[in-house]
């Protein structure tokens, strides 16, 4: 009898530490896991954007640019919708090609980057960008002020520009 | 009375189903007469004119290069060296300038995040409010709006800074 009794008062502490960690586990992840990236590479993504879309008609020369410096165009709307469904964002943003840099995009509301795209090559527009890793969960229905965040990278070294791009856009979430 | 109620109501029903369509009609009872037809001509807008933006944006190399050059001369005599080099900045300034190509206007401020010092002053121009460039106008692209900044280094890397370079700082054009 005592040893019954012994016995299952040890399952019961070992299934109590069992749930203790796994509440230990679920809590990190919720509240202190950071799966968003809150710093711009420094150098850039070695994957080109797989919604580039080759601009139609764009066969302009490249601009003129200082020696040892840069020169870029950039094209956009400043409107766009998320879709949580889908997990995508609607919008325009062109790099034409006569720009002579790389360019990475990002979304950004509240300070915390939604979207972050592949490599954008000279001649290429995007009209559609994945959200990032749960970051659908964070949005609700409605409307938000958020900004595009225009990176440039060399496109010879993949080294980031000091020089970088802000733009208000407005943003309609739907579900 | 139930069925007289019900066939008013449906000769209500039939009347007002029914239209009559009006045409123009005029009649020429005798002949010689002459009738006027006016002819009118609309002009409906619904053509809409969407904002498109564009913007471009060139700057300078923004790498700076402080040169220490020349020789330091060891004097066997005195146990010193003789200073024979000259140190400086191989430029102090480099520009950045947007022009706006949007068919609306749009307002650019600059903002210059400088690093660590390093030993090295770095200060951007312009920076004090939004500037507002006007919308391009139709077939002149040469005089399109801009506005430029100047970034201007002082003073002397510290050895955080090597051949190899560093970051001192970051431009940053907001579009608004």
């Amino acid at each position: 009898m005592n040893k019954k009794g012994s016995s299952s008062k040890k399952i019961i502490m070992i299934l109590c530490i069992i749930t203790a960690a796994a509440i230990a586990v679920t809590i990190w992840a919720l509240f202190f896991r950071n799966t968003s990236p809150e710093l711009a590479p420094d150098y850039a993504p070695q994957q080109e954007e797989e919604n580039a879309e080759a601009i139609p008609g764009d066969n302009a020369e490249k601009m003129e640019t200082p020696e040892g410096g840069s020169a870029v165009s950039i094209s956009y709307s400043k409107e766009l919708k998320i879709s949580l469904s889908d997990e995508t964002a609607s919008l325009y943003f062109a790099n034409p090609g006569k720009s002579n840099q790389d360019m990475v995009l990002q979304i950004s509301i509240q300070d915390e980057v939604v979207v972050q795209s592949g490599t954008i090559k000279p001649g290429n527009q995007v009209s559609q960008l994945k959200l990032l890793n749960d970051e659908a969960g964070k949005l609700s229905p409605g409307g938000y002020d958020g900004k595009f965040i225009v990176l440039y990278y060399d496109p010879d070294t993949g080294e980031k520009a000091v020089v970088n791009t802000e733009i208000p856009v407005t943003i309609t979430v739907n579900e | 009375m139930k069925k007289i109620i019900s066939a008013v109501l449906v000769s209500a029903l039939l009347a007002g189903g029914s239209t009559v369509a009006y045409a123009a009609e005029e009649t020429m009872s005798a002949p010689g007469e002459s009738q006027e037809i006016d002819v009118r001509a609309k002009y409906n807008n619904t053509a809409t004119v969407p904002d498109v933006y564009s913007v471009d944006i060139v700057w300078d190399d923004m790498v700076f290069t402080y040169l220490e050059e020349g020789t330091l001369n060891w004097n066997a005599e005195e146990h010193i060296y003789e200073d024979n080099t000259t140190e400086g900045w191989d430029k102090t300034s480099a520009g950045v300038k947007v022009t706006n190509h949007s068919n609306v206007p749009v307002n650019v401020l600059f903002s210059y995040l400088p690093m660590e010092s390093y030993g090295v002053t770095s200060v951007l121009s312009n920076t004090d409010a939004p500037v507002e460039l006007a919308a391009g106008e139709e077939n002149n692209v040469e005089n399109a709006a801009s506005t430029e900044a100047t970034l201007t280094v002082s003073g002397v890397p510290n050895q955080m800074v090597t051949s190899d370079g560093i970051v001192i700082g970051t431009i940053t054009i907001e579009i608004a």
